[in-house]
């Protein structure tokens, strides 16, 4: 698939980084309307499992752009989104060198247990949900098709060559499982992601 | 592929230094093409400049962003569920998976993610992890049942009904374009008792159904090229009645009619 690695852009957003190049405080608003809940998601996909660090560092992510903006570093505004993607990386990578060199596992661990989105659900409401719901048994090769794309990370055409399936079934198991998990998600209230 | 988070260092000092070259607006993606670049992001199958690049894209754009954030919080569960066995496991599992590898594999994106992480969360996720699965092999048994559905039984033609069909028509339509038309026509005049329709349709599109009147709807499934297919009997093709195909598509309803009126190309 080939990409141009320029991505659109529009007046409106070429004013905003002028903006907050001049110091205006709306258009910095207006900045972090409209890319904090793509950096947050952004952000959680490149860290650990519920790690507990990622607010800080959406946080510090926005930070750091808006301060490149501030200072009229990011001249061009169609790189803007390429910039912040690279910045979110940036952060996430820089974070887990850092926990490396100066922190044992277990603190991470602590960390990764102490807080996170995961601890917005309404845990009642969810048990309650589930148990409705647990009479569908599983299938020990559906469950194996999920470990393995997800905690071992194979390739689609790994997977199914290892389990003997077509990629019909690999689609069909896995696609079904995102959307039951987002309504999922939905059900317990977590709206985050769409706010 | 990989999670890619350590590839990209240089991508910071590049963009700052990009020159000052403001793009024309540009259209969003065509819907399909987007759910194409979706579906591989999600999938691994995009390198990692790709990567970034979708990553990008869809910083500002909340309804993708929600799709990504499901598969990453199914990801998360599922790790968090890995330190414990699921429902059955223990009594099922040796038989039914085989020579299968279960050894998380080393040192890919995060590698310590597999060991250093094992454990958190609370008790509940590996229930939900477990309810996950369970409902995705829900809709595989629905799939089926469905897909064990009665043949057509038209009983015009249920006499003539030879062993072998060579070179059917072939009808194509376009449904990622709400084309209602033939779109393409193979074997127009083959002898051939059934017609072979073919539907291009979008990526993501569930429940797909066809309804022809005075016969049982049936279920479709998407093939790995985006089609769904079936036959029909040639008279089929005389009928006023359009048959008619619906599907969910991001939640929402889909009907559309199929014309299988075979017209004369122009000269």
């Amino acid at each position: 698939m080939s990409v141009s690695l320029v991505h659109g852009t529009n007046v409106e957003e070429a004013n905003v980084v002028a903006r907050i190049a001049a110091g205006d405080k709306n258009a910095e608003r207006e900045f972090v309307l409209r890319y904090q809940q793509g950096i947050r998601v952004l952000v959680r996909r490149h860290c650990r499992p519920g790690d507990g660090a990622v607010e800080d560092l959406a946080q510090d992510v926005l930070l750091r752009v808006l301060e490149r903006l501030r200072a009229g570093a990011i001249r061009d505004t169609a790189a803007l989104p390429a910039y912040i993607q690279a910045t979110i990386v940036h952060a996430a990578s820089a974070e887990y060198r850092s926990r490396r060199s100066t922190a044992p596992v277990e603190s991470i661990e602590h960390i990764a247990a102490a807080g996170g989105p995961t601890d917005q659900f309404s845990v009642a409401q969810l048990r309650q949900t589930l148990h409705a719901l647990l009479t569908e048994l599983p299938v020990a090769r559906d469950r194996e098709l999920l470990r393995l794309f997800y905690l071992d990370e194979e390739d689609k055409e790994e997977v199914c060559k290892k389990l003997g399936i077509d990629e019909a079934h690999f689609h069909r198991v896995v696609f079904r499982a995102r959307e039951r998990f987002r309504a999922l998600l939905d059900r317990a209230g977590i709206k985050e992601a769409l706010t | 592929m990989p999670h890619a988070p350590f590839q990209q260092q240089g991508e910071l000092a590049r963009a700052e230094a990009a020159p000052m070259t403001l793009q024309p607006a540009t259209e969003r993606m065509a819907l399909w093409l987007e759910r194409a670049w979706m579906s591989r992001y999600l999938d691994r199958q995009l390198t990692g400049e790709e990567s970034a690049w979708f990553e990008a894209y869809v910083l500002d754009k909340p309804e993708l962003l929600a799709e990504i954030d499901a598969d990453t919080r199914l990801r998360d569960t599922l790790m968090g569920r890995e330190s414990q066995t699921f429902p059955n496991e223990a009594t099922n599992s040796s038989s039914s998976l085989g020579e299968v590898s279960t050894t998380p594999s080393a040192n890919r994106g995060f590698p310590s993610k597999h060991t250093s992480f094992r454990g958190w969360g609370p008790s509940w996720v590996p229930l939900a992890a477990s309810l996950i699965v369970g409902v995705g092999v829900g809709a595989l048994a629905m799939h089926g049942k469905l897909a064990q559905e009665s043949p057509p039984t038209h009983e015009s033609f249920a006499s003539k009904i030879p062993g072998i069909i060579a070179n059917p028509t072939r009808l194509v339509f376009d449904a990622q374009r709400g084309a209602e038309d033939i779109v393409q026509v193979e074997h127009k005049d083959s002898s051939s008792a059934y017609v072979l329709i073919e539907i291009g349709v979008p990526l993501g599109v569930e429940e797909v159904r066809l309804h022809i009147q005075g016969e049982d709807d049936r279920k479709l499934l998407r093939s790995n090229e985006g089609f769904v297919s079936f036959l029909l009997p040639r008279d089929v093709l005389q009928s006023k009645i359009a048959p008619e195909i619906s599907y969910s598509l991001n939640g929402r309803p889909v009907t559309q009619p199929l014309h299988l009126i075979l017209r004369e190309k122009s000269p």
